[in-house]
């Protein structure tokens, strides 16, 4: 069993927690109850034969007013950056995120959610440039959100 | 003394305010420490506590810092390497008095999120019940000084302080902990839900401080690891002592473990560990006889129990093992406000970091000459202009040296041969003469270090270079092979198959037909990026994007371009020569959806749009560190 911290970073409403929940949980809620602190959760998983276990941590998404303290990121072996496609502020805040991140884990690694996509007309999918890393993603119609830790994973693993 | 402290809180809501503050307070309280180590009793000592917090919060904090710090800077070193236990107990009632009424907060916001996982029949107000409001921390240190039962060992933990993962752990008969790894987790993250806690309350709320009953924990924190104990009684001195050497003994057998620890449970370590443990326990526990058994502590309030006291960590352990450092450092910033780091290495200094300019450098350079007269070990990072001009100057310095020693060589000679000059002069001159030889010949060696360091600089430049330009020499190879194919993009180096009648409308696996030319592509495509070993570790990935034409709805589109890449990839995966080459393992898929249909005259093209895009990412890491240990 190989034990791993990874967290989710955003800003606030993104849908981190509930991609966590659906990926833990298999479940989706439209109700939103934002996340104070740090919320930690566990999931086993299985990658290229080595069993895993992660410890999962939601982390409070970041507000103009309130940057994520960087408390929480030591030890992190990976992060999953979370954006709303509903909200291109938040795509551009991203790099910020995995700035500060990487400034404390220099040796972690990350990759990228595009979330709610179930809300994106189809034709605005064209405009949208998507980077290396990242994933179209959706907690609501479970699109892509295992494919999204797995791949996170498959990076992490020596 | 709480109104004092609550002043004090007022005045800095910010972390390293709060720091700032609390390090000088250290100092105050380590020389009353000192001057009453006869006595054992904390009551005498947490009456000069209250005092010096009176007096600090009224009194300029600078001023009574400077006028303590000469007798106590060489008191504290050997404080801390004499009296390690004693420290702890010190600082107990302080820090318990300063951040317990952040305490109680976070730990009710925190118990809502881990109350599920912790024992169902126990309620919040149960658990409430449990933490008795005490308003001074100091009969809490009297007990764990001055009561002396057997105590027995319940479990031990092995905690990453970073990452707050479990190494290892072991239980003594039948206590356990439902689930030792989210205790372990959590109880790193209320360690920072509070840290960052301090910095944003603003209200005051009641000071309360944690009672925690006959039970005890007994943490060592050190290095990348916390060590925790759990008795079921306050540890007698002989005990703590034991437990003392006995972690000290893991310590320094599994300290680069400890600290390379990398998640992984099936280390062999960790067996070891963890049957090192299990025989320290029942060596401890044989001595305690059965009459004595104490009442059996309840997980949940383990649980409580590691969370709070992880929270007084911090600072004791900055205090433990930075403090020297935290000082120093401190220093240098104020007075060249250059953030360097210092670590020590063997018996000597290392400083490292990065210096702007020349004015700082010197600056730097000076002080510590002062800091460490014994020398120290410099790991600078040094503009090479810097360098260039540090260089300059000495050669000039040497120049007008020479000339000098020339001169005076020269005068010399003219004063020897004029007999009437006394010897008293001629030595005198003749040491002068000495000297500037001396200067000058130092100037000489320092000169051609500087020579030597220029000169490695700029072929490591050199050597950078070619790193850097990786990208483009892997564009230029693909460039050449599928140069003239429409397909393939020069900018970016993928390659869209379109054209290649991969997909039948809504199916996703892909026509057997189509993939043999796929395979061609392919082929040429890993064999240019990893089949050399001057591009192979800087390839971090091969994206396989799948994408649908634009009939459909999104969903079912996203979803079908999600299963043609992973077909596709599975496919490319189990070629032999991807597997030879190791591409089955970087190769990544991805659904696209309609994204970027292919377009012909203004209409879809929709067997082309049906495709696939390859296209390979670069390792910036890997090559970021090639390029580091090339300047090294
Ligand atoms: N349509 C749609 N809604 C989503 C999706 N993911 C999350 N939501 C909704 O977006 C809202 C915010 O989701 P959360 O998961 O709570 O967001 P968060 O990033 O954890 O927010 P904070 O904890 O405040 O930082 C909720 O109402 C969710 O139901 C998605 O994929 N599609
Ligand atoms: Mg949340």
């Amino acid at each position: 069993m190989i034990r791993k911290k990874i967290l989710l970073l955003g800003d606030f409403h993104v849908g981190k927690t509930s991609l966590i929940r659906r990926y833990v949980d298999n479940a989706f809620s439209d109700d939103y109850l934002t996340t104070i602190g740090v919320k930690i959760s566990k999931k086993a998983l299985k990658v290229d034969g080595l069993d895993f276990e992660l410890l999962i941590w939601d982390i409070e998404g970041a507000t103009p007013v309130k940057k994520i303290p960087t408390h929480y990121f030591a030890g992190a072996a990976g992060a999953i950056l979370v954006a709303d496609l509903t909200r291109p502020e938040t795509i551009k805040g991203l790099d910020e995120h995995a700035l500060r991140f990487h400034a404390v884990n220099p040796k972690s690694v990350c990759v990228r959610a595009y979330n709610k996509v179930d809300l994106i007309p189809e034709e605005s999918l064209g405009s949208i440039d998507i980077p290396p890393d990242t994933f179209l993603t959706s907690a609501k119609d479970d699109i892509n959100v295992s494919l999204l830790f797995e791949t996170l994973v498959r990076r992490i693993a020596p | 003394m709480i109104e004092r402290v609550n002043r004090l809180e007022f005045e800095c809501y910010d972390e390293e305010e709060i720091r700032k503050k609390l390090f000088p307070l250290f100092d105050t309280l380590l020389l009353a420490s000192l001057e009453k180590k006869g006595g054992r009793t904390l009551e005498i000592l947490s009456r000069s506590i209250a005092e010096i917090i009176a007096r600090k919060a009224q009194s300029d904090p600078e001023e009574l810092g400077r006028a303590l710090q000469p007798v106590i800077s060489p008191a504290i070193k050997d404080e801390i390497a004499d009296n390690r236990d004693q420290m702890i107990d010190v600082l107990y009632p302080i820090l318990g008095g300063m951040i317990a009424r952040y305490v109680t907060n976070a730990i009710r916001e925190l118990l809502e999120t881990i109350d599920r996982k912790i024992e169902e029949r126990l309620s919040f107000q149960k658990i409430k019940r449990k933490i008795k409001a005490r308003l001074s921390g100091v009969s809490e240190t009297e007990l764990l000084l001055e009561e002396s039962f057997t105590a027995r060992i319940l479990s031990v933990f092995i905690v990453q302080r970073e990452s707050g993962l479990l190494i290892a752990e072991s239980n003594w008969g039948d206590t356990e902990i439902d689930d030792p790894q989210m205790v372990a987790s959590m109880a790193s993250a209320i360690k920072d839900f509070i840290n960052d806690w301090i910095r944003e309350t603003r209200e005051v709320s009641e000071v309360q401080l944690v009672s925690y009953g006959t039970s005890s924990l007994y943490i060592e924190s050190a290095g990348s690891v916390y060590l925790i104990a759990f008795l079921d009684r306050e540890p007698d001195y002989e005990q703590r002592e034991r437990i003392n050497e006995f972690f000290a003994k893991l310590l320094k057998k599994y300290q680069t473990f400890f600290s390379e620890f990398d998640g992984d449970s099936r280390a062999e370590e960790i067996k070891e560990i963890e049957r090192t443990i299990n025989e320290f326990i029942a060596q401890i526990n044989e001595h305690v006889s059965q009459g004595e058994k104490a009442g059996s502590p309840v997980p949940v309030r383990l649980v409580l129990l590691i969370l709070l006291l992880l929270i007084l960590f911090p600072v004791a352990y900055l205090l433990y093992r930075d403090y020297r450092v935290y000082r120093l450092e401190e220093e240098i910033r104020q007075k060249t406000s250059l953030e360097v780091k210092l670590a020590t290495e063997g018996d000597h200094w290392v400083v490292s970091g990065t210096v702007p300019d020349l004015r700082h450098y010197d600056e730097l350079r000076s002080l510590l000459s002062r800091l460490f007269p014994q020398g120290y070990v410099e790991r600078l990072n040094v503009p090479l202009y810097v360098l260039e001009s540090l260089h300059g100057k000495l050669v000039d310095s040497i120049r007008k040296n020479k000339g000098e020693v020339s001169t005076l060589k020269e005068d010399f000679r003219h004063l020897a041969t004029e007999t009437a000059m006394d010897r008293k002069a001629t030595q005198r001159i003749r040491r002068q003469i000495d000297r500037l030889q001396k200067n000058l010949d130092r100037l000489r060696g320092t000169l051609q270090d500087y020579q030597k360091r220029l000169r490695r600089e700029k072929a490591k430049l050199s050597r950078a270079e070619k790193i850097a330009k990786i990208r483009s020499i892997i564009l230029e190879k693909l460039g050449k092979t599928f140069g003239n194919d429409p397909r393939y993009h020069r900018k970016d180096g993928s390659f869209d198959f379109k054209n290649g009648g991969l997909f039948a409308e809504g199916k996703a696996d892909p026509k057997p037909q189509s993939l043999a030319k796929l395979k061609k592509v392919f082929e040429k495509y890993i064999t240019i990026l990893l089949g050399n070993p001057e591009t192979r570790p800087y390839v971090r990935s091969i994206e396989i994007d799948g994408y649908t034409d634009s009939k459909g709805d999104k969903e079912t589109n996203l979803r079908l371009s999600a299963a043609r890449a992973e077909h596709v990839k599975s496919y490319l995966a189990s070629l032999p020569l991807a597997k030879k080459l190791g591409a089955d393992r970087i190769l990544i898929s991805r659904g696209m959806g309609s994204k970027d249909p292919i377009l012909v005259e203004g209409h879809e093209d929709a067997e082309a749009s049906r495709r696939i895009k390859i296209a390979f990412h670069l390792d910036d890491r890997a090559i970021l560190k090639s390029l580091q240990d090339s300047l090294k």
